[in-house]
């Protein structure tokens, strides 16, 4: 999976949280890099941020979904803006998930878990 | 036969045909129907000292819909580089277009420090934590690590000391971990106590620390 965000911390995070689930983690600082590495290596599962500079979080998912390659990669959207327009927007843009960030870990492993069609844990906590 | 004097070739600007036009009243040319003169009049009044051409830059960008003059508008801003240039870009950073408020940001992060600061701290105010966070992360990436002028150390450690939201505290832990700020490390242990339940901010409070440490 790809995660795409301009915080090194996030990035960080994100990586051992999913490795440590048997997730394969790559990573990219914004919109620009996170759509080079997706067509160079299409992933199961994009994480994107949304203010990143270069190009922010939408309108990398938005060039995501015209790409025949990639309109069908599963995509959470991982935000510290928490107000109901802001994930209707991330929908809008293309997103299937919207994280509130700071991430919870077992919030991040279910949401991956269920876009790639692994089992999730019956309590909701894998 | 005498000899003819060559005509000395046209003046042209980088912007192009519409260069000219737009250096004659670029203030004019900033309001024309044509996108391509816009965009020279961007560029024109970025390279000029021309009264009045951030309130008129600001008021452009604000109507703006072509990509590429809200670009030149933006990187006249950061070039002229003035309080007033900081201080239109602010209002920007609340836009619901993300795109639109991450490139000013970014024209803001690009000024100097001591020209950007004084439009960013006010922000570390704001009642929104979404301009908190910008403040926060404009501030930590101005080109002036540990400069005294604007009090660095002192407002990432009133942030990470008092700042209610977690998001907040947590961009200025990563501009504390960027700028490799060691003075602030008491500010990290009171974040880590202000919020212990939080798994990531423990993560980000340690991978601060290593930092410091060079590891």
């Amino acid at each position: 999976m790809l995660v795409v965000d301009d915080a090194v911390t996030v990035r960080a995070f994100s990586r051992r949280v999913l490795e440590a689930d048997g997730f394969v983690v790559d990573e990219a600082v914004n919109g620009i890099e996170g759509l080079e590495r997706a067509m160079a290596a299409p992933p199961d599962l994009v994480i994107v941020d949304v203010n990143m500079r270069k190009m922010d979080g939408y309108t990398m998912l938005r060039v995501l979904r015209r790409d025949p390659s990639l309109r069908d990669v599963p995509a959470i959207m991982i935000s510290t803006e928490s107000k109901d327009s802001d994930r209707e927007q991330a929908l809008l843009a293309g997103a299937n998930w919207y994280i509130v960030k700071p991430p919870r870990p077992e919030v991040l492993v279910e949401a991956a878990r269920l876009l790639t069609g692994r089992p999730v844990d019956a309590e909701g906590a894998p | 036969m005498g000899l003819v004097k060559k005509k000395a070739a046209p003046e042209t600007s980088p912007a192009g045909p519409t260069g000219s036009e737009a250096a004659r009243d670029p203030l004019a040319a900033l309001e024309d129907a044509d996108a391509a003169v816009r965009r020279g009049a961007a560029h024109a009044l970025g390279h000029a000292v021309v009264p009045g051409a951030e309130a008129a830059l600001a008021r452009r960008l604000q109507a703006e819909g072509d990509a590429g003059v809200r670009e030149a508008i933006l990187t006249a801003l950061a070039r002229i580089a003035t309080p007033d240039a900081a201080a239109a870009l602010v209002p920007f950073l609340d836009r619901e277009d993300a795109a639109l408020r991450n490139a000013a940001l970014e024209s803001l992060q690009q000024m100097p420090a001591e020209v950007a600061a004084p439009a960013l701290l006010p922000l570390l105010d704001h009642a929104d934590a979404d301009l908190r966070i910008f403040a926060v992360q404009g501030l930590g990436s101005l080109v002036h690590p540990g400069d005294s002028t604007f009090g660095r150390a002192d407002w990432l450690a009133r942030v990470m000391e008092r700042d209610a939201d977690v998001n907040v505290c947590l961009a200025a832990v990563e501009a504390l971990a960027e700028a490799g700020s060691p003075e602030a490390l008491s500010s990290l242990e009171t974040l880590a106590r202000r919020f212990p339940g939080d798994a990531f901010v423990a993560f980000a409070v340690d991978a601060a620390r290593s930092s410091f440490r060079g590891g």
